[in-house]
């Protein structure tokens, strides 16, 4: 049984436009998923739907459950989101957001006991951002407030995490940097989902690759998934995916040459 | 939960100051009462000075009490208000409860109801306002900007309401009584007073004080919060219901007290950061002294009493501004 299994998802806002065609995918712990596609192909439509935020045809099953038998708590208990940062509006210190995240462990008329202020310990160290602490959020760069996010997320252990184009607007170095935390989460068994502008980060860091477009989405393995081909038909440019040796690694590299 | 001295020192100082600050306004007035015949009124009234003891226990306590009440109340639906429309400048008027409140309160001084009938009508009338508000707001998901601007208008029929009210009311009689309500006293405190508004006002704030946690939840972004596995609905109506019936109770019984809920929220959230869970606390306690002091020195600065508006406003406003001057230095 996978953690997570989308059978035959179909998706539209209205009649004419059919967002999500007959979309069916399974995921494993420690998968990482990329969604690429044009603006308005339906990526964060997607993970919505995902999220159960939507009204959708088809089946999600989390664990073998259907999303939409399981409890708001159980199922946020399992799976977290982070937005994008450009959203998000914090006045809260980076300690008390990023303990907003375990709110499924905190009832309604109770406040945070010892077992959250542990795991908001943990993730701020796993993370590496004590120094922020107690800083504001509103006092935050774009990268330092992405991994507040994330660490918001993550603080309530979760088994997948949802990521609303984590590296745009963001630099050179704070996108690596998001990225090497999503890598991470491989290795915790944490499951990621993503979308992107970049069908590079995608090919780095993605084992699994959705393409949306006008026709039916394209999913697989993120090497067959991101061709040439595909990137001519559903973005219609022409690209080159090369490979660059540093080291004993090969990093592969998508160069848009021009528009068809 | 991380517990240290350090903490429970300063919970035992939120619940004291108010209790200090009230002893030294019983003995404040008009008439300066010691602290040793304010002891006798209240526990040895065998020994006490009949004069105080009728002073005391008939208008200064009841009067007290009314003002903590009307403190802590304005203050917590006045930061809830802020938390839910996530806009500092939120206020109980925001979807009109302030004006519905305040309509059927002059409605029945026009009719010369008694007291009772005054506060019923007003408590009523509040809910009336925020539920028209809600209605024509109503949509699937409870859009926020709809309920503000739902809210303004709602709020500006009842403001015309109001006026037109007063601009029937005989002059000579019934005007000036209204005039005077709307701008807020304590003067008609009375034991009898308080058995309506005062449960309504300490159950709302018990609850909102055990929401706490979730009130720092009400900031984040429609997607955010019911990815935290929070019913987003029931959560905002929780906190709208808690905070209207606090606020009309309060104008019920005084008048429409402006700033309160404004400027307390704004002084604590300045020195003490956004964390509902410590301002809650906070909040009650501060707005509680707030009151009590501004009530003392409008029934004992002059001869006649000041209405409390007048006052909350010209005390609150710049003491608000020189706070704003001294933050803004700081950063």
């Amino acid at each position: 049984m996978s953690l997570l299994e989308i059978k035959n998802l179909n998706f539209s806002y209205n009649e004419q436009r059919q967002i999500i065609n007959d979309l069916s995918f399974n995921l494993d712990s420690g998968d990482v998923l990329a969604i690429l596609g044009p603006n308005g192909s339906g990526k964060t439509t997607l993970l919505k739907l995902i999220m159960g935020m939507l009204q959708y045809r088809g089946e999600i099953l989390l664990d073998g459950q259907d999303i939409k038998k399981i409890s708001a708590r159980d199922f946020w208990k399992k799976v977290s989101f982070v937005p994008q940062q450009r959203n998000v509006v914090n006045s809260l210190n980076v300690y008390d957001s990023i303990m907003i995240g375990r709110s499924c462990y905190i009832g309604a008329f109770s406040i945070p006991r010892d077992e959250d202020f542990f795991a908001c310990d943990r993730v701020i160290d796993e993370l590496g951002i004590k120094r922020l602490k107690n800083r504001y959020c509103d006092t935050l760069s774009g990268g330092e407030l992405q991994l507040v996010l994330i660490a918001r997320a993550l603080v309530s252990n979760p088994k997948i995490l949802i990521l609303d184009e984590p590296e745009s607007g963001l630099d050179f170095r704070n996108q690596l940097l998001i990225l090497n935390v999503i890598e991470d989460l491989k290795q915790k068994k944490i499951t990621s989902i993503f979308n992107t502008h970049y069908p590079k980060h995608a090919l780095q860091k993605a084992n699994k690759t959705i393409m949306l477009g006008d026709k039916n989405p394209i999913y697989g393995n993120t090497l067959d998934v991101i061709t040439e081909k595909n990137i001519e038909n559903i973005f219609g440019i022409k690209a080159l995916i090369n490979e660059i040796r540093v080291g004993n690694e090969i990093i592969k590299n998508v160069v848009p040459l021009y528009v068809v | 939960m991380k517990i240290n001295s350090k903490k429970i020192l300063f919970n035992v100082f939120l619940v004291l100051i108010p209790i200090i600050v009230a002893i030294v306004s019983l003995s404040i007035g008009r008439m300066m009462i010691s602290f040793d015949e304010i002891y006798k009124s209240i526990f040895n009234f065998k020994n006490a000075d009949k004069t105080f003891r009728l002073i005391i226990i008939n208008y200064r306590l009841p009067r007290i009490i009314l003002a903590i009440l009307c403190g802590m109340g304005l203050s917590v639906a006045g930061l809830s208000f802020q938390a839910l429309f996530s806009n500092p400048l939120a206020t109980p008027d925001t979807i009109g409860v302030a004006s519905g409140a305040s309509f059927g309160a002059v409605v029945a001084i026009l009719f010369s109801a008694n007291n009772i009938v005054v506060q019923i009508l007003s408590v009523l009338m509040g809910l009336i306002a925020v539920s028209l508000t809600w209605v024509n707001a109503k949509s699937k998901n409870l859009n926020l900007s709809y309920l503000v601007l739902s809210g303004i208008m709602v709020g500006s029929v009842f403001n015309a309401l109001v006026s037109l009210v007063k601009f029937v009311a005989d002059p000579d009689s019934k005007l000036p009584t209204i005039t005077y309500w709307l701008m807020g006293g304590l003067g008609n405190s009375g034991y009898k007073s308080l058995i309506i508004g005062a449960p309504i006002i300490i159950i709302s704030i018990v609850i909102t004080y055990l929401l706490r946690w979730r009130l720092n939840l009400l900031s984040l972004s429609e997607d955010e919060l019911v990815s935290q596995g929070v019913n987003v609905k029931s959560l905002r109506i929780i906190v709208i219901i808690l905070s209207t019936v606090m606020t009309a109770s309060v104008i019920s019984m005084c008048g429409q007290v402006g700033w309160v809920g404004l400027i307390v929220p704004h002084l604590c959230k300045m020195k003490f950061g956004n964390n509902h869970v410590t301002l809650v606390p906070i909040v009650i306690s501060v707005g509680a002294v707030f009151m009590l002091i501004v009530d003392t020195i409008a029934r004992s600065i002059t001869a006649t009493e000041i209405p409390i508006s007048i006052l909350t406003a010209l005390i609150g406003a710049p003491f608000f501004i020189y706070l704003l001057r001294i933050m803004r230095k700081k950063n």
